[in-house]
């Protein structure tokens, strides 16, 4: 397996994807800052600038992967892989292990455009080494879960429509992560009131208060709490967290801090370890019976 | 070119990426009538009038990805399959395989823009006060045909010219590119030339039980209206000559068309002639163009 990742390796640094992917994270990069660094310098934390990597990575990484597998297809070099006598685990987990790779070569680009650019707008980390350390080697364990799904959907489709199939999934995936989580942020009650005032006094500040039917405005105390209808209760609420923890959709929310629910890095960080041994090891059994003709 | 035409039609329809996009509109159509729906028998029950003109340009926002994909698989196949080479062989002419490809294409369009009207007019039945406008609604999608034919037409190029296997990736993020544009244009434009002084004015929305807000104003503990409130110059502002520069880009690129279209966004100076004649250019010249470049491409 070593001869093969090493031919992998080179055939990935040969190839116009991977360098033009490169070229499109950098354009980015630019241009993210240019956009938002430049007009608030030092508004934004180094922090977001990191993060806001997986963003792009949802789409980057999968694509690059699923071209890279297809070309393989394509050009009939995994029956001669096959054909020489390596296994079809080997050539499966060689192609892992060359995408996750490329994904983490992707991230420390990233990292080497983001955090100079970020210094030369002003930006700071505000959060501390630990924690900053834990969120790294969280996005390297979500950045391994989305190739390996990536990985074993290319790997089992041969047909050039895979790179669509793939950015439809990723699209599916990251939609259903947020119309997931929009759900799962509604309180179990609100406040039963029939009209609100917004009041933006002198000093710039919102102030919600209440009003009944005639515009009299109620005071806190005489509103009261009533359940949510769109609240998702128990066992549903444990049975559809677990489930957005374990896409990669819902691992990229939780990481780039977009989500309501506030869960520990190390928790996703494990379900993307879990996610990518399940998807691998589905893919390698779906392999193994594939028919390569 | 008949038996081209029949060719490709007989491919069109038993191909697996029609259907599968046919199927990707179909479902945003019936969300669209879902709304439709929800919004005439719910909210608006009482309001008697057009609800389908406005929607009936709905589907030109997914249509700026779902046909380009399905142009780039479709016709990507010709190239896998060496069919382009075979009809050469055969004796066909370079214009008359691109224009039958380019035919085929637009006839996906106009088959996806059918089904969304067919879907949004079925749901008008339901609408017990809905006021049927045939002469306005069909106005509106003759000034859609353009829009179709001009997205075929890009579509058609990229397809024939690049035989690249991320063809479908160049072309979802060329059509998001063409969509993002004309929204960041339009946010840039949204500023007004004045802006107002807030500093020492106490805002007050008050939202009764139907959701609609009123604003009122309160400087010193004395009421003032919006027009007495002190302005001063935006620096957000586009200006001359600028402002008709994005303006121009909004109503000729597909991106801009299919917002104003759909009615997702205001039509500042942007008229429906004016769109359509920008439209059937850039139809033209693209099509003038892919035919002038294929003509050349080696094909081997």
């Amino acid at each position: 397996m070593w001869k093969l990742t090493c031919a992998n390796t080179v055939a990935m640094l040969r190839s116009k994807r991977l360098w033009t992917g490169a070229g499109l994270l950098l354009a980015y990069d630019l241009a993210s800052y240019a956009l938002s660094g430049l007009l608030r310098a030092g508004d934004r934390g180094l922090d977001s600038r990191i993060f806001e990597f997986m963003g792009i990575a949802a789409l980057l990484v999968p694509v690059v992967t699923a071209l890279f597998v297809n070309t393989d297809y394509h050009d009939g070099t995994i029956r001669s892989k096959l054909s020489v006598g390596h296994s079809r685990p080997a050539v499966y987990l060689a192609n892992l292990t060359v995408c996750t790779f490329t994904g983490l070569f992707y991230f420390v680009l990233h990292l080497l455009a983001a955090l100079p650019l970020g210094c030369i707008g002003g930006g700071a980390l505000r959060m501390g080494a630990g924690e900053l350390a834990i969120r790294l080697a969280t996005s390297a364990g979500v950045l391994l879960s989305l190739t390996a799904v990536t990985v074993a959907v290319s790997m089992l489709m041969a047909h050039r429509a895979v790179t669509v199939v793939v950015i439809f999934m990723m699209a599916l995936l990251l939609d259903g992560a947020a119309l997931l989580e929009n759900q799962l942020a509604q309180p179990p009650e609100v406040r039963d009131v029939v009209g609100t005032v917004e009041v933006v006094d002198e000093k710039g500040e919102l102030d919600l208060r209440y009003v009944d039917r005639e515009g009299r405005e109620l005071k806190v105390s005489e509103t009261a709490m009533a359940p949510n209808p769109l609240y998702i209760s128990e066992p549903l609420r444990t049975g559809l967290c677990v489930f957005n923890d374990l896409l990669p959709g819902g691992q990229i929310f939780h990481l780039m801090g977009l989500t309501e629910r506030e869960v520990p890095m190390w928790t996703v960080g494990l379900s993307a370890l879990v996610t990518a041994m399940l998807s691998t090891a589905l893919g390698l059994m779906l392999f193994r019976r594939k028919d390569l003709r | 070119m008949s038996k081209l035409l029949s060719a490709n039609f007989a491919r069109l329809f038993k191909s697996i990426w029609f259907w599968a996009c046919g199927l990707c509109m179909l479902g945003y159509s019936l969300w669209k009538a879902a709304n439709m729906l929800s919004w005439a028998c719910g909210m608006w029950a009482g309001y008697s009038g057009d609800f389908i003109t406005s929607r009936a340009g709905d589907f030109t926002v997914p249509m700026m990805i779902v046909l380009p994909v399905f142009s780039a698989m479709f016709l990507g196949a010709e190239y896998h399959n060496n069919t382009i080479r075979n009809k050469i062989i055969a004796g066909y002419s370079r214009w008359q395989v691109y224009l039958a490809n380019l035919i085929a294409v637009a006839a996906a369009g106009l088959i996806y823009a059918g089904a969304h009207v067919l879907a949004l007019t079925a749901s008008g039945f339901f609408i017990p006060l809905h006021v049927w406008d045939m002469g306005a609604l069909t106005l509106r999608l003759i000034y859609c045909l353009p829009f179709i034919l001009a997205v075929s037409a890009i579509s058609t190029l990229l397809s024939m010219l690049i035989r690249l296997r991320a063809l479908p990736v160049l072309v979802i993020l060329l059509s998001a590119a063409l969509l993002w544009l004309p929204q960041n244009l339009f946010e840039r434009l949204s500023s007004g030339p004045e802006m107002v002084v807030t500093d020492g004015v106490e805002m007050v929305v008050t939202v009764d039980d139907k959701g609609e807000g009123e604003h009122t104003y309160w400087k010193d503990g004395r009421e003032i209206t919006w027009d007495d409130l002190e302005r001063v110059p935006n620096p957000q502002y586009v200006g001359e000559p600028l402002r008709t520069v994005y303006l121009f880009l909004m109503e000729a690129l597909p991106g801009g068309q299919a917002f104003y279209l759909s009615e997702s966004m205001g039509m500042e100076r942007a008229s429906f002639p004016g769109m359509a004649a920008c439209s059937l250019t850039l139809a033209a010249l693209f099509t003038v163009l892919g035919l002038r470049l294929f003509r050349r491409k080696d094909l081997n």
